[in-house]
């Protein structure tokens, strides 16, 4: 009776080993950090913007790249001035800022892709209103 | 009880190997998806290296010349992709209205792949032009681009263009005269190629093309002193040298960002 049980412990771990084993996340990186609840400008998305698109000068002063500041002071008025698609709070995949950061022919910034996390927290600010917040 | 593992071991096997065949094959829609993406202009309106960012603004060209713009606004059509092996994909049905206010424009769902280059037609194809839009011909039902109180029967304005200019020699006058040009006919439609710039249509995924408009360049060759040269109004006006000057000056001025 108690190598009934014992094989039964073994048929059940197996079962738990098979199970676990195929719940593997096929996109990791995503889920090393969770996103937060509320995604706020300020805290999550200028720093992105400040550490990778006007630290080198591009995205900044007078005549900054393509037109768009993305310096602390503008750049939210920046993003969200009306009819420049900028950002796009009904159809937030066809942002022109997230377009930019996942295209594949010309990323920005152009010194190297931003990773998962950083480009998943801007289409999430984008899909809860875009909140200067 | 040697039986009775056995069983159990051999169970066991089947159910893992099931359990791990069912997952291999969780994806079966990736082979389903759609093989486009959609492509938008990103346009915006300048005057030399200024942005027209509100009508009536004054701004001073590179020369010291003075301009304010009042109307800016022109018809894109027949766009065209075209792929490194010089194929091309022509998108259908799209006409769009680049007004001064807005400057994400949808062209349309494209093929997925690797472009070269892009061209289009300022302007309208005859058919088009001949149409009487109705109230779902968003890009076409805007009094602003006809020539009168209706579209027909004279045409749709292709490029209109309207403000206030120092019109002096020396440019170096503050007092701003009225210009309106307003380009249509099918004599004066231009077609306009991009030069070369890769982009790829990622399947799922927007892309955009950003594009500058110069409008300052139409005036090139314009000589702004002589009155005459700063109206055109109607079909009729179309055919005078003034008009083919500033449509043969339209390529010029499409520029990427």
């Amino acid at each position: 009776m108690k190598s009934i049980f014992k094989y039964c412990i073994y048929f059940i771990l197996l079962l738990i080993v098979a199970c676990t084993n195929n719940k593997e996340n096929p996109n990791p990186a995503k889920s090393i950090q969770p996103l937060p609840d509320t995604v706020s400008f300020h805290k999550n998305i200028q720093p992105i913007f400040t550490n990778n698109c006007n630290n080198n000068g591009c995205h900044a002063g007078t005549i900054p790249s393509n037109r768009i500041n993305l310096d602390s002071s503008v750049a939210y008025s920046q993003l969200l001035k009306n009819g420049s698609g900028y950002v796009d709070t009904i159809n937030p995949s066809n942002s022109v800022i997230y377009v930019s950061i996942i295209s594949v022919s010309n990323p920005m910034p152009p010194t190297g892709k931003l990773d998962d996390y950083s480009i998943q927290l801007v289409l999430k600010w984008i899909q809860q209103g875009a909140k200067n917040n | 009880m040697k039986n009775f593992k056995l069983i159990i071991i051999l169970f066991a096997a089947i159910i893992f190997s099931f359990t791990c065949k069912k997952n291999a094959d969780t994806t079966p829609a990736a082979t389903q998806q759609s093989t486009t993406g959609t492509l938008y202009f990103h346009l915006h309106t300048d005057v030399d290296t200024n942005e027209v960012a509100t009508y009536g603004s004054v701004y001073t060209l590179t020369g010291g010349r003075k301009i304010s713009v009042t109307k800016a606004q022109l018809y894109i059509s027949n766009i065209q992709l075209i792929k490194a092996d010089s194929s091309i994909y022509a998108v259908p049905n799209t006409v769009l209205l680049k007004v001064q206010e807005i400057e994400p424009y949808l062209v349309g769902s494209v093929p997925s792949g690797n472009y070269i280059s892009v061209r289009f037609t300022v302007g309208l194809d005859s058919a088009t032009n001949a149409k009487i839009p109705t109230s779902s011909d968003i890009a076409l039902n805007n009094q602003s681009m006809w020539f009168g109180a209706s579209a027909q029967p004279s045409g749709f304005i292709f490029v209109n263009f309207q403000g206030t200019i120092d019109t002096t020699a020396a440019a170096n006058s503050n007092n701003l005269i009225p210009f309106m040009y307003m380009i249509g006919t099918t004599a004066n439609k231009r077609q306009v190629t991009m030069p070369y710039q890769s982009f790829t249509i990622t399947t799922g995924q927007a892309q955009y093309l950003h594009i500058i408009i110069d409008y300052n360049k139409l005036l090139t060759g314009i000589n702004l002193s002589n009155g005459n040269n700063l109206m055109i109004m109607s079909p009729r006006a179309n055919i005078n040298n003034v008009a083919k000057t500033i449509s043969n000056n339209i390529p010029a001025i499409f520029q990427y960002e």
